[in-house]
């Protein structure tokens, strides 16, 4: 930047000049902006984004997933949810209709999780077979849609 | 009488299209009949759509279950207040609400106008009257609020009880009256690119009404966070979900505007850029409407799809494309009137903080259509976790922090760097000073007191501008420092506000830093007569009792709290059954201090009398509501302009 402003002292004659000058600038500044934000986006797709799968899809992918964020949505199976409030711990089992998978969660639980509802449970694989859920989301009640 | 609600809409539609095509021709070709007939139409529209929103209050009111809407939001045992918030409950009264507050803006640009600016209004006022004509070709064809079930129910399903909570009442509606206020502006940009205006005096007009649009979401977007707090018992305030993020967008770009108006108004340049903005701020929300409520964007607020789409699509279109050939085709007006200046200046700092903006604008957008772009490029579904806006957008809130302090010092021309920085001087000692203090004295983390150094400098530049200028008016005019700031204050509305504004900028910064960095939490089970504690709380669970009333059941745990010893009294977090609602609804027990808040939520119990307690001690939490308040003062005082004031824009 200090560069520029000389520039614009040393040669005050040439009127083409300044808005040459902050055309340049301009494109710089966009194109700074743009990597950045291409920057952002990449970081924000190789670390933050968890992939979201149903049951079937989760148990499809094997080994794969092991030990990957993931989140996979099905509906809590009727008869096995079972939740000690002294080590807070709920475990349950979701299915989507062709599959299931046992879940455990240590925390607070949602007001909408019920036997049958559909959720959201995020977390890794733990390869025996059970999945360690470190978030529990509940399809929030639509503001716009009246509950059935 | 809701028949008469949609036929009301039906002619409301009707005289508003009439009204924006009659506006815009009379104007043209100076027909003075057909000019008064279309003013008459603005105050017929507003009144119709008024109509139309009275019966639908009315039949809420009067627990009309015949219409699905009053039976989908309402039910016998509601009380009236919560009644009429019913009316933007759901998705058709929203927009009603929203259609109905265009026009009622529409009625007050043409009540409010300006001498000097009179003859822009009939083309704002065309451009306002199509936006309304858009919400009720919706309303009535695609969503219609007065739809009628076809047997009557004996009572509503109810408002769900989360939305029953005294902030739902104001949240929304302000949210839909910035919205709405934006359509004001925009108006007003298109007007002035048609009638070729050439001066900076429209500009007046252009900066009031995006400031008042400003207000109500910055108000409805702290609303929003406070309620998600109280009400939804994960001890947070903002979850970066996408309904929340749409809320944010235009507020961050209602922010770059004015500060982009600045510029023009005094130095006559980025007009495109502010032209721009505003078609932006436009749109962006009536674009979040669309991506958030036609199931474009799947969150865990499910919304079904209604077949809106397609309208907000072409409204939208007609919008971009229509101003962008507009646009086009007045370039020649839209050239910065001089010379771009150093960064090192007042003008500098503007036209930074505006990219600044920008960047932050930029990434709540793409990070909340991320999962649409990772499922058209990519296949899979995924969501981008809350965190990366706390990483990306937190550093870039810092960056404007530091910025408006620097802003607030710096003088319009061009300084060097040494005479900039005897000027930041003791803000910049201050600054240092906590920073140092902090780091060496507690253990708060390295980013935590970086960005409370930042705030404190920010504090202290405001007050040392303050104090500058009460000084130099105080030796000026002889008068004494009291008087000085009193006259200084009244002279300068603007410049005082903003200057709160900013004061609140900060005050909110160091809530959210407070309560994030030097949060702590507990997750406890207890026994009755058992204590938990923390930090310095011993909190004892006495017991659970049951009780109810006509419309739920509650289950409540006594809790008695002690801060360090003395006993401070007794908290009750509560689970709420309510007899419509499947689901419970937590209602958390805060103790709210200007230090920290104390957030008990009731986790669980079991037959025994074990509870499970989600305990948090969230420093500064406080300091966010109250920063609120400050943005909503910093704004009203900005707004009041006298007219001397005025003239003095014109005169220029």
């Amino acid at each position: 930047m200090k560069d520029l402003d000389k520039q614009q002292h040393a040669s005050p004659a040439d009127p083409r000049r300044p808005h040459l000058l902050k055309r340049k600038r301009v494109i710089f500044a966009v194109i700074v902006v743009a990597l950045a934000l291409g920057i952002l986006v990449y970081m924000g797709m190789s670390q933050f984004t968890t992939y979201y799968l149903t049951v079937s899809e989760f148990l499809g992918k094997g080994d794969s997933i092991n030990g990957k964020q993931v989140r996979v949505t099905g509906q809590v199976v009727p008869e096995s949810v079972n939740w000690d409030t002294g080590n807070f711990t709920l475990s349950f089992t979701i299915a989507d209709g062709n599959a299931s998978l046992p879940v455990v969660y240590k925390g607070v639980v949602p007001d909408a999780f019920k036997a049958g509802q559909d959720v959201v449970v995020e977390g890794k694989y733990d390869p025996p077979g059970l999945f360690l859920a470190s978030k529990l989301i509940t399809k929030c009640p639509s503001k716009y849609e009246p509950s059935q | 009488m809701a028949d008469i609600g949609y036929i009301a809409l039906i002619l409301g539609f009707l005289v508003s299209i009439y009204t924006a095509t009659a506006s815009f021709v009379s104007q043209r070709k100076h027909y003075q009949k057909l000019a008064a007939s279309a003013r008459n139409g603005i105050y017929v529209t507003f009144g119709l759509v008024s109509l139309a929103v009275a019966a639908l209050l009315y039949a809420l009111v009067t627990h009309d279950f015949r219409v699905e809407y009053v039976a989908s939001y309402t039910s016998r045992d509601m009380s009236l207040p919560y009644l009429f918030s019913a009316l933007w409950a759901g998705n058709s009264g929203s927009l009603l609400l929203w259609g109905w507050l265009i026009s009622l803006f529409s009625v007050a640009v043409v009540l409010w106008k300006r001498a000097s600016t009179k003859e822009l209004i009939p083309y704002v006022s065309s451009v306002v009257m199509v936006a309304t004509a858009f919400f009720l070709l919706l309303l009535i064809f695609v969503v219609n609020p007065f739809t009628k079930l076809s047997s009557i129910p004996l009572d509503g399903t109810g408002l769900n009880p989360l939305l029953q909570n005294p902030g739902m009442i104001i949240h929304p509606p302000t949210l839909l009256a910035g919205f709405a206020g934006l359509t004001i502006p925009f108006a007003f940009a298109i007007a002035a690119l048609v009638t070729n205006r050439t001066d900076r005096d429209w500009l007046a007009d252009l900066r009031r009404w995006v400031l008042i649009s400003w207000i109500f979401l910055s108000i409805g977007n702290v609303l929003g966070a406070w309620w998600a707090y109280v009400e939804l018992g994960w001890g947070g305030y903002w979850a970066w979900d996408p309904v929340e993020n749409s809320s944010l967008i235009p507020w961050l770009v209602a922010t770059a505007l004015l500060h982009s108006i600045i510029m023009q108004r005094t130095r006559g340049r980025q007009k495109l850029w502010t032209i721009v903005l505003i078609i932006a701020a436009f749109n962006l929300p009536i674009l979040a409407t669309f991506l958030t409520r036609t199931g474009v964007l799947s969150s865990v607020h499910a919304f079904p799809d209604t077949g809106m789409g397609p309208l907000f699509l072409g409204f939208m279109g007609l919008n971009v494309i229509g101003s962008s050939i507009l646009v086009y085709n007045r370039r020649h007006l839209l050239q910065s009137d001089q010379a771009s200046d150093s960064l090192l200046s007042k003008e500098g700092s503007l036209q930074v903080s505006n990219i600044i903006f920008i960047i932050a604008t930029a990434i709540v957008l793409v990070g909340t259509l991320f999962p649409l772009l990772i499922e058209v490029f990519g296949g899979d579904k995924a969501n981008l976790q809350p965190h990366f806006f706390n990483i990306t957008v937190g550093p870039v809130f810092l960056v404007t922090i530091l910025l408006m302090g620097i802003c607030t010092l710096i003088g319009w021309k061009r300084t060097n760097l040494l005479t900039s920085l005897r000027g930041f001087a003791l803000p910049l000692v201050v600054a240092s000073i906590l920073g140092l203090t902090l780091a060496f004295a507690t253990s708060t983390a390295v980013w935590a007191v970086f960005s409370f150094s930042l705030c404190a400098f920010l504090v202290c530049a405001v007050l040392v501008e303050v104090y500058r200028g009460i000084m130099t008016r105080s030796k000026v005019r002889g008068e004494n420092p009291l008087k000085a700031f009193g006259g200084s204050l009244w002279s300068n509305k603007p410049r005082y506000g903003a200057m709160i504004v900013h004061l609140g900028i900060a005050v909110i910064a160091i809530g959210v830093i407070g309560s994030s960095a030097l949060q702590v939490e507990k997750e406890v089970s207890l026994t009755p007569g058992q204590s938990a504690t923390i930090n310095q709380y011993t909190i004892t669970y006495t017991g659970i009792q049951t009780r109810s009333t006509s419309s739920m059941d509650i289950v409540a745990a006594t809790m008695s709290v002690k801060n360090g010893g003395a006993l401070i009294g007794e908290m009750v977090p509560e689970k709420l059954f309510h007899h419509n609602f499947e689901q419970p609804v937590t209602e958390v027990a805060i103790r709210s201090t200007l230090r920290e808040d104390l957030y008990i939520a009731l986790a669980g119990w079991d037959a025994d009398g074990t509870a499970a307690f989600q305990i948090m001690v969230k420093p500064a939490v406080k300091w966010i509501w109250i920063g609120g308040g400050f943005l909503m003062c910093g704004g009203l005082i900005a707004l009041w302009t006298q007219k001397k004031l005025a003239l003095r824009t014109s005169v220029r």
